[in-house]
């Protein structure tokens, strides 16, 4: 199974890392807002994330973190978004 | 000064010359005077440290984390102990740690016969702990000895990294001899590893690398290490080649034999060649082989069912006769029947 | 920062998608940052089992000890050098089975040693056996037809010594945990940290938990805190009881 390359994954609120990640499925589940699906074996973030953080907290294995609010405005003036 | 000295208090004095600083046991028969000396001196000062333990495998693994924490540490035991502590071997051969383990005999197996004496762990100080290893092993004979090679057992355990064995029996445990200990000269070998509390370190019993990473799947990782390990224990042995021989040109036969065995048999050199190995383990090969080179027959005369004639016939691949002193019966007039019997002529 | 106390470098860790144990640690390493704890000051030490493996991924001196073997060796160490903060992090097997006579002797010692126990009610490493906390009927692998014996009371068994600490906790209420960790750590003498987590993979599973996010809401839903000044906690009851 190939894993999904972060690159080509736009994230938004949080940072992912496949090399870590387990895929145990906690912070999907745990989401209150179920802003994080598993697609072709990667988290993704889908709308509606509000950084409650409870992917970071939860996660056993550091795997996934809300990014700072200054690097998504960094991130978001990379990407050209608003 | 010259006074009077038990063998069990000698081992302790050579162990605090050595700069033993950590005693944990279990009171076992015949060694408790070892472990009542080192909480009457840790009742001195705040510097040596002692726990009795609530059984021979806490004591046995206390050992351990005080060598790793900085001290030099040692326990003592019988061979009731001695079967409980050899996981705890086993882990000093693998994490690569130095401390030494006194073993006094007694008759076995198991509970056995609690004050008698015995030869009957020598093979399990070999054998006793899971895997392979190559453990240093020492047998002293007098008071004097007791002191002096407890001594170097310490000596051997901080330069192979590994706990050694120092063996004893009821007898020679509870010998009393005049001897002044003041006078007799050593080397102490210092610590040379960092204690805890000073690095990132893992001291594991899982098999590692180098950096103490576990390795539980790398075979060529495994035997590089142990090739390591068994090398440096071979070097380190050949600086502790202790033995004692006395030739004889008029006696066709060499009678080997070691602790307490060996002062009841002494008096025969006028009709056998003697040799009595101090170090046990690793085997005096090359020493035993120039030594025994002359003679048609080889006796190994101890105090068990032939455990030290095994691994001579191992080691030099001849014939060896074995004469047994079994339930700790030990003197000369037994030595003597057992000899004639075996060697199926009169000595007397 | 806390990640400075992890070897980060060895990461993804050894243990299964959604194991407990990750937390723990990720929680301990928060607290000992906060605590200035690293490795000019502090040892740990690990039993044997998957809570084991937690030594290898902290940037401190550790050892890897003997199954049953942490109480003894932790002792020692905290005896010859007492400077050191000396911290036991291991299982519920491996501290109350076969390491159960080092926990009796330790309460009656009372060594200042912190432990944290992993109790996830089962030897999960061997493939999920029974263990000493099992509960009573439970299905593992070592007791098919349910387990016949009540678990180990490890808070009664604590309470024997004069003076005690006992904390009982859940790898689910992180902020709960901290701060008995926090207490335990600060504490002189013996301090132990009972936390439930989950073994998804050999225990959760086989008991009908579809995923290791299930069994913590198991863990949120079923304990409750403890009311403010008891003297003991009641079963499923997080909270601290102490003496002296």
């Amino acid at each position: 199974m190939a894993a999904a390359t972060p690159r080509s994954i736009k994230y938004k609120n949080i940072r992912w890392n496949p090399d870590w990640c387990k895929r145990c499925l906690i912070c999907v589940e745990a989401c209150p807002r179920k802003a994080l699906i598993l697609k072709d074996d990667a988290i993704i973030e889908v709308e509606g994330c509000d950084r409650t953080g409870l992917c970071q907290r939860l996660c056993p294995d550091l795997a996934i973190e809300v990014i700072e609010a200054k690097r998504r405005k960094r991130a978001n003036e990379k990407t050209g978004s608003g | 000064m010259r006074r009077l000295v038990q063998g069990n208090e000698a081992v302790f004095l050579g162990a605090l010359k050595a700069g033993a600083s950590f005693f944990a046991g279990y009171p076992i028969t015949p060694s408790s005077e070892i472990l009542v000396l080192a909480v009457e001196h840790a009742a001195r000062g705040p510097a040596f440290k002692f726990i009795q333990s609530e059984d021979e495998l806490a004591a046995a693994n206390a050992i351990i984390g005080a060598s790793l924490a900085g001290a030099k540490s040692f326990t003592a035991t019988s061979g009731p102990g001695f079967s409980l502590m050899q996981e705890a071997i086993g882990y000093g051969h693998q994490a690569e740690v130095p401390t030494v383990f006194v073993n006094v005999q007694r008759v076995g197996p198991a509970t056995g016969m609690p004050t008698m004496p015995a030869q009957q762990d020598i093979l399990q100080t070999k054998y006793g702990s899971s895997g392979d290893y190559y453990p240093l092993v020492f047998y002293p004979d007098s008071v004097e000895e007791c002191y002096r090679y407890a001594v170097a057992a310490f000596n051997a355990a901080e330069e192979s990294l590994s706990p050694v064995i120092l063996l004893s029996d009821a007898f020679v445990g509870h010998l009393n001899e005049t001897v002044n200990l003041d006078d007799i000269e050593v080397e102490v070998v210092p610590r040379s590893r960092l204690p805890l509390g000073t690095d990132k370190r893992t001291f594991t019993g899982l098999a590692h690398d180098e950096d103490g990473r576990p390795r539980t799947a790398d075979a060529v990782v495994y035997q590089k290490w142990l090739y390591k390990v068994k090398a440096r224990h071979e070097q380190v042995a050949a600086r502790y080649s202790y033995f004692e021989f006395q030739a004889n040109a008029s006696s066709d036969t060499l009678l080997i034999s070691y602790g307490i065995v060996s002062r009841v048999t002494a008096p025969l050199t006028s009709q056998f060649a003697l040799f009595r190995p101090i170090r046990i383990l690793p085997m005096l090969g090359p020493e035993l082989r120039q030594c025994a080179r002359n003679y048609e027959k080889i006796v190994v005369i101890e105090a068990n069912d032939g455990q030290y004639a095994c691994l001579v016939e191992c080691e030099l691949k001849r014939d060896v006769i074995r004469v047994p002193l079994l339930g700790g019966r030990i003197n000369l007039d037994l030595a003597k029947k057992g000899l004639s019997e075996k060697l199926e002529r009169e000595v007397s | 920062m806390f990640k400075d106390l992890l070897r980060l470098e060895r990461f993804p860790t050894t243990w299964c998608p959604g194991c407990g144990i990750g937390q723990i640690m990720i929680q301990l390493a928060m607290v000992m940052d906060e605590l200035g704890l690293n490795y000019t000051n502090c040892v740990i030490i690990c039993g044997i089992g998957c809570t084991g493996r937690l030594a290898g991924y902290m940037n401190v001196d550790s050892i890897y000890t003997l199954h049953g073997r942490t109480l003894p060796v932790a002792e020692a160490v905290k005896l010859v050098n007492p400077s050191l903060k000396v911290i036991v992090v291991s299982g519920d097997g491996d501290l109350a089975s076969i390491g159960g006579n080092h926990l009796l002797h330790a309460t009656r010692r009372n060594p200042d040693l912190t432990v944290l126990c992993n109790n996830n009610e089962v030897y999960g490493l061997t493939g999920g056996h029974a263990g000493p906390t099992t509960p009573r009927d439970t299905k593992t692998v070592s007791s098919p037809a349910g387990a016949s014996y009540d678990p180990l009371n490890l808070q009664n068994l604590i309470k024997a010594g004069a003076n005690y600490f006992y904390a009982k906790t859940t790898v689910y209420h992180q902020v709960h945990l901290r701060n008995c960790l926090k207490e335990a750590i600060a504490r002189p003498g013996f301090a132990f940290v009972d936390i439930t987590s989950q073994c998804i993979e050999n225990y959760g599973r086989r008991l009908g938990f579809n995923s290791a996010y299930e069994m913590l809401l198991h863990f949120r839903k079923t304990y409750k805190r403890a009311p403010e000044g008891a003297e003991t906690l009641e079963p499923y009851e997080i909270g601290i009881v102490r003496r002296g």
